[in-house]
């Protein structure tokens, strides 16, 4: 992954915490995302540890209490940030019935006030068909980030409901500031042709392109061949230039070059067909770049057009 | 070094690259970004629990109140 886009993704989660706009926290963009991330974690832990010891007192009696009423006393008495607090806190099994007779809009509230590291038994219990609802209002909401926080903890069947639950544009906002990006294949193995079409369609109605090159640098060599053919069945044909101009604002040239070099030849025929929409400046700085990190012979058809 | 107000407001010592990597300008914001923050949280905690508090009968009301101390 490229580390300018790793930072902005990084500053961009450190900033809903600290309810901040990310625009505001710019100079983080220069620390190390690893070291942005680790602070935000130590953030969390000064948030949520405090009063860890006052809400396991409270969460106590809903041991005794019976789902029903524990869900009235949930929603009408102890609101949307104490049941936050408090979900980390009560047995699993428990928190599920209570949240089951709980309205949507009042589970979107607790999940926005939630941190899922600390209810991670929970929301692993919770049936997909509620997870598709709450992740298809936090995605009204363009509550991302949020969404990204839950993703990591999903089991397979809830993910896929999240999924099914959120617009293309949500969908590629949240792969951008998901927690474990490592699942980011498989999340795209589970979507059917038709929605990969319509994400790329989406990305670039939106101008999604950084979004899409992380996406691109994090997945499997076999799956960034299906998304790129993807495109180009789908007739993108901003593709070559968006590629290129995200790959240039975010320094990651070497990745973003050695991706392309990796693709099946037939793709590269058909994105080197494309380089015609490349303007002389941008066809030039890539050639250069493709030659000073000698990958002009690897990038086969789209090296001979750069060069033309 | 970290600024002594960054790691009382954080609890901890805050990842050495970051320090290092931010101006005393920044590092400043930062701190004040995240006394900000967790005042914020404070007293959005504080309202919810007065608000819950209301809902409860005097002698549940106590009892609670108890728990929360």
């Amino acid at each position: 992954m490229s580390a300018a886009l790793e930072a902005r993704a990084e500053v961009a989660k450190l900033a809903r915490l600290l309810g901040s706009a990310p625009e505001e926290l710019d100079y983080l963009t220069k620390a190390r995302p690893d070291d942005v991330r680790r602070f935000r974690e130590q953030l969390t832990d000064a948030l949520f540890d405090r009063d860890k010891a006052r809400f396991g007192r409270l969460a106590a009696p809903s041991r005794i209490l019976p789902a029903q009423l524990a869900a009235t006393i949930a929603e009408r008495a102890l609101g949307p940030m104490l049941c936050a607090r408090l979900s980390g806190l009560i047995e699993p099994d428990k928190a599920i019935d209570i949240a089951k007779r709980l309205p949507a809009p009042f589970l979107v509230e607790v999940a926005i006030e939630m941190d899922p590291r600390r209810a991670k038994d929970v929301i692993a219990r919770v049936p997909a068909e509620l997870v598709a609802t709450v992740a298809r209002e936090l995605a009204d909401r363009g509550e991302t980030v949020t969404m990204g926080r839950f993703v990591g903890y999903l089991g397979d069947d809830a993910l896929a409901a999240a999924i099914a639950g959120m617009d293309d544009f949500a969908l590629l906002e949240t792969a951008f500031v998901m927690e474990g990006k490592e699942r980011l294949d498989r999340i795209l193995k589970l979507l059917p042709p038709e929605r990969l079409r319509a994400m790329v369609a989406t990305a670039e109605q939106r101008g999604l392109w950084d979004e899409t090159l992380d996406l691109l640098m994090l997945v499997s060599p076999q799956r960034r061949a299906t998304l790129v053919q993807t495109a180009l069945d789908t007739g993108v044909e901003g593709i070559l230039p968006s590629l290129f101009a995200a790959v240039d604002s975010t320094g990651s040239w070497e990745s973003g070059l050695r991706m392309l070099a990796e693709l099946p030849p037939d793709s590269k025929q058909q994105l080197a067909a494309y380089a015609s929409t490349l303007n002389g400046t941008e066809r030039l700085r890539a050639l250069k770049q493709a030659e000073a990190l000698h990958l002009t012979k690897e990038l086969g058809p789209i090296g001979e057009a750069l060069k033309r | 070094m970290p600024r002594p107000d960054l790691r009382a407001e954080l609890g901890a010592d805050p990842p050495p690259g970051l320090v290092a990597a931010l101006s005393p300008e920044e590092l400043g914001e930062l701190t004040s970004a995240v006394r900000e923050a967790k005042a914020r949280q404070r007293a959005a905690l504080d309202r919810a629990a007065n608000d819950a508090l209301g809902h409860l009968p005097g002698l549940v009301r106590k009892a609670v109140l108890r728990m929360l101390r």
